[in-house]
């Protein structure tokens, strides 16, 4: 599960408990991947977002590409999904700083046992469904 | 031996959570070592939790308060408790009888530690239908878990880390833990079932939706803390 919270994007994989956070040029990344957009399309926008030479970025894309994949977040699929229209104003653009998958395993035994407990709509801990019969 | 210094408040916050009350405290006075006091939070409920658990006595006592959630009736029961070591139990789970003993033992063997947690079974609740059953996941056995539904910890350092959220619906024990460790709590996980945690749930589903973005949002602000301290 995931989720961009102020800029920054945040993954659970809860097979395994560890957690991940993608900041900056990998959030751009990230969403790329959100969209279905093609990998060539994802180096592109952040050709266009950031201030470096074009191979530079690209070879960055898929490097971490290859570690989301890696890691078992992303999958690689056959369609290239949409085709993303760039529009031709630049903006300027940022210093580029090669994009970090961070990867945190400290909550591991937390988050693989989920808070069963935790959330409850009618009443923690809540009784069985056929209601609640007093002992 | 002298039992100074190491009195244990135990305090169970229950909302609602008749079916399986009995059970818990039951598992607490059912403890070789005994706790100094069970403190029952009742949160508001209306299925007669509060009376079950005041029907008990010495060392178990009952508050009533308003409804506010688990987080406000654990720091309300953390408000009253006077032992030297404070232990958490949900409504619905279960101390195995030496947990109090373990834990206690491995704060003699290291008593610098702040905080020991230890290892949780779960099992399928057996006043279940078959029907229920299927929508729980399996329960795993004998795994560590530090977390704060089943550590032992000491007054000062829980007092030293805070209370738990009462923002948060979810990720409670998540943020605490977060806490507990940019506090610089000494902790221990040793290999010994310290709680046994009931599953139950047949609503998981709406746990899972409501659960992820408040989650996400606890373990990124873990993050956020760590970058800045």
């Amino acid at each position: 599960m995931h989720e961009t919270i102020e800029g920054e994007v945040m993954v659970i994989d809860i097979a395994t408990g560890s957690y991940y956070s993608l900041r900056d040029s990998g959030a751009v990344v990230w969403q790329g991947v959100e969209r279905g957009a093609a990998e060539a399309e994802i180096a592109q926008e952040l050709a266009r977002r950031y201030d470096a030479p074009a191979g530079e970025i690209s070879s960055a894309v898929s490097r971490l590409l290859g570690e989301l994949q890696a890691e078992g977040l992303v999958e690689q699929s056959e369609d290239a999904g949409p085709p993303i229209v760039v529009d031709g104003a630049e903006g300027p653009r940022e210093p580029f700083q090669a994009p970090v998958l961070e990867k945190h395993t400290d909550m591991q035994d937390l988050i693989l046992l989920d808070p069963v407990h935790e959330v409850d709509a009618r009443g923690w801990p809540h009784p069985a469904s056929q209601g609640s019969e007093l002992r | 031996m002298s039992q100074s210094g190491s009195r244990v408040s135990v305090m169970i916050g229950v909302y609602n959570g008749a079916r399986y009350l009995a059970e818990a405290i039951d598992s607490v006075l059912a403890q070789t070592r005994p706790a100094f006091e069970l403190i029952v939070v009742d949160d508001g409920s209306d299925d007669g939790s509060g009376e079950i658990a005041r029907g008990y006595g010495s060392p178990v006592r009952c508050i009533r308060q308003e409804r506010g959630g688990m987080a406000a009736a654990r720091n309300r029961a953390v408000g009253d408790a006077t032992g030297d070591y404070f232990a958490f139990l949900d409504a619905d789970d279960r101390f195995p009888p030496d947990k109090l003993e373990c834990q206690l033992a491995a704060f003699a063997a290291d008593p610098t530690l702040d905080v020991v947690y230890g290892h949780v079974s779960e099992f399928l609740s057996p006043d279940l239908d078959a029907g229920a059953r299927a929508l729980l996941r399996a329960p795993r056995a004998n795994v560590p878990w530090p977390t704060p539904n089943l550590m032992l910890v000491k007054r000062d350092a829980l007092l030293r880390v805070g209370g738990f959220s009462t923002e948060l619906k979810v990720g409670i024990g998540v943020d605490w833990y977060a806490r507990s460790v940019e506090a610089g709590l000494k902790s221990a996980v040793p290999p010994v079932v310290v709680l046994e945690r009931r599953l139950h749930a047949e609503n998981n589903g709406i746990r899972e939706r409501a659960f992820k973005p408040q989650y996400l949002h606890v373990l990124k602000h873990a993050l956020d803390r760590r970058r800045t301290g």
